[in-house]
């Protein structure tokens, strides 16, 4: 196995700590020095209503030509399983109701076929 | 230090913690396949601290892509947290620099996600409840990491466990209880829709778009809302002010015909 340029590493390592600080740092180091509007505020109660659906959305169908969008993706069955108990349950509960529902659509499904 | 924040926080992030363990696992794995060492694994983990930005780059190290690009993608793939930083400012503006700087340094999906509702509560400590989380995930990061690192490579068909699939589990479990009137649900149904339409494009940027055209949608939703209740109280004013008229005129015609 190859092992990477120390150099090599480091320079990457630096790069997308800087990238990546920039970004998260961005507004909240301007914070205070100016006033945001009240619709800006109220505005920004979507960013995690649209980020993580789409984000979900990708991770179940996968993304390009691999999208599967039927009911023979565990996957959609799982998330279908996911969002009935999170009507009534915890998110831990959700979160296992979704590891256990998918391995059982997976084994149900090769079953199946 | 407020313990009892601390460790509220710690409790919030920790089923996000499940579902990040497998994801930052699978990273540990790769980065030793493209000639990483453990400890080089783990460095860059606790420092980058970014999840699809360090998978994304894997690929690119991997395909002998450029730090220029690297760096650019990091950026791009990340785009995503300024509207995290937007959202955060507000709460977090009374901090002292370094302490913002700190808290910045942890702002990803899941700790926004597990913070945000405490957050605008603003509470005294609420920054110990921060705090908390982003330590529970930053610690379970770098552990997962460097496990993954460890006995990764050797195991490389972890996804077909079902465990990659908790993040999303987790992430399902935020969303819903947020969506709870039209504005929200349209800005999500526009952002998910966009989101798959868009999923072909390179470097996560599919995400970024279906999200800014999202929120533009909730936004344009709450304008209309608000129209609409304008309308609405300017009815009630007139059916009122009609009403009274109707009164005074038929206290007057009383009035008048005695």
């Amino acid at each position: 196995m190859h092992h990477i340029n120390l150099n090599t590493y480091m320079l990457i390592t630096v790069c997308m700590v800087i990238a990546t600080f920039i970004i998260r740092f961005s507004i909240i180091g301007l914070a205070g020095r100016f006033n945001m509007s009240e619709r800006f505020k109220k505005t920004l109660r979507f960013v995690p209503v649209t980020v993580l659906p789409a984000i979900i959305a990708v991770s179940i169908l996968g993304a390009g030509e691999h999208m599967e969008f039927n009911l023979q993706n565990p996957k959609v069955l799982a998330a279908i399983v996911c969002t009935l108990v999170s009507f009534k349950f915890d998110l831990i509960w959700v979160v296992i109701s979704g590891i256990a529902s998918l391995l059982f659509f997976q084994y149900f499904l090769c079953y199946l076929c | 230090m407020n313990k009892k924040y601390f460790l509220m926080g710690l409790k919030a992030i920790s089923p996000l913690c499940v579902g990040g363990f497998p994801f930052s696992f699978i990273v540990g794995a790769i980065s030793i396949s493209v000639g990483m060492s453990i400890t080089q694994s783990t460095l860059w983990s606790f420092t980058v601290f970014a999840g699809s930005a360090q998978m994304v780059a894997l690929g690119l190290i991997q395909s002998s892509g450029s730090i220029l690009i690297i760096m650019l993608t990091t950026f791009i793939i990340n785009l995503r947290h300024v509207l995290y930083s937007a959202s955060m400012a507000e709460y977090m503006k009374d901090y002292s620099f370094p302490m913002r700087a700190l808290m910045a340094y942890g702002l990803t999906d899941e700790v926004y996600a597990a913070t945000i509702d405490e957050m605008k509560l603003n509470k005294k400590d609420r920054h110990w409840f921060y705090l908390g989380a982003m330590g529970g995930f930053w610690f379970t990061w770098v552990l997962a990491n460097f496990l993954g690192a460890i006995v990764g490579s050797s195991f490389p068909e972890i996804a077909d466990y079902g465990l990659d699939f908790a993040m999303v589990a987790a992430f399902i479990a935020i969303v819903i209880p947020q969506v709870k009137n039209r504005e929200c649900i349209t800005a999500a149904i526009v952002a998910t829709i966009t989101g798959i339409l868009l999923s072909d494009l390179p470097y996560s940027l599919g995400l970024v778009i279906a999200a800014c055209i999202g929120v533009f949608a909730g936004y344009r939703m709450d304008l209309s809302t608000e129209a609409m209740q304008k309308e609405e109280d300017i009815q009630r004013i007139k059916k009122d002010k009609e009403e009274e008229n109707l009164n005074t005129q038929g206290k007057e015609l009383c009035n008048a015909s005695y």
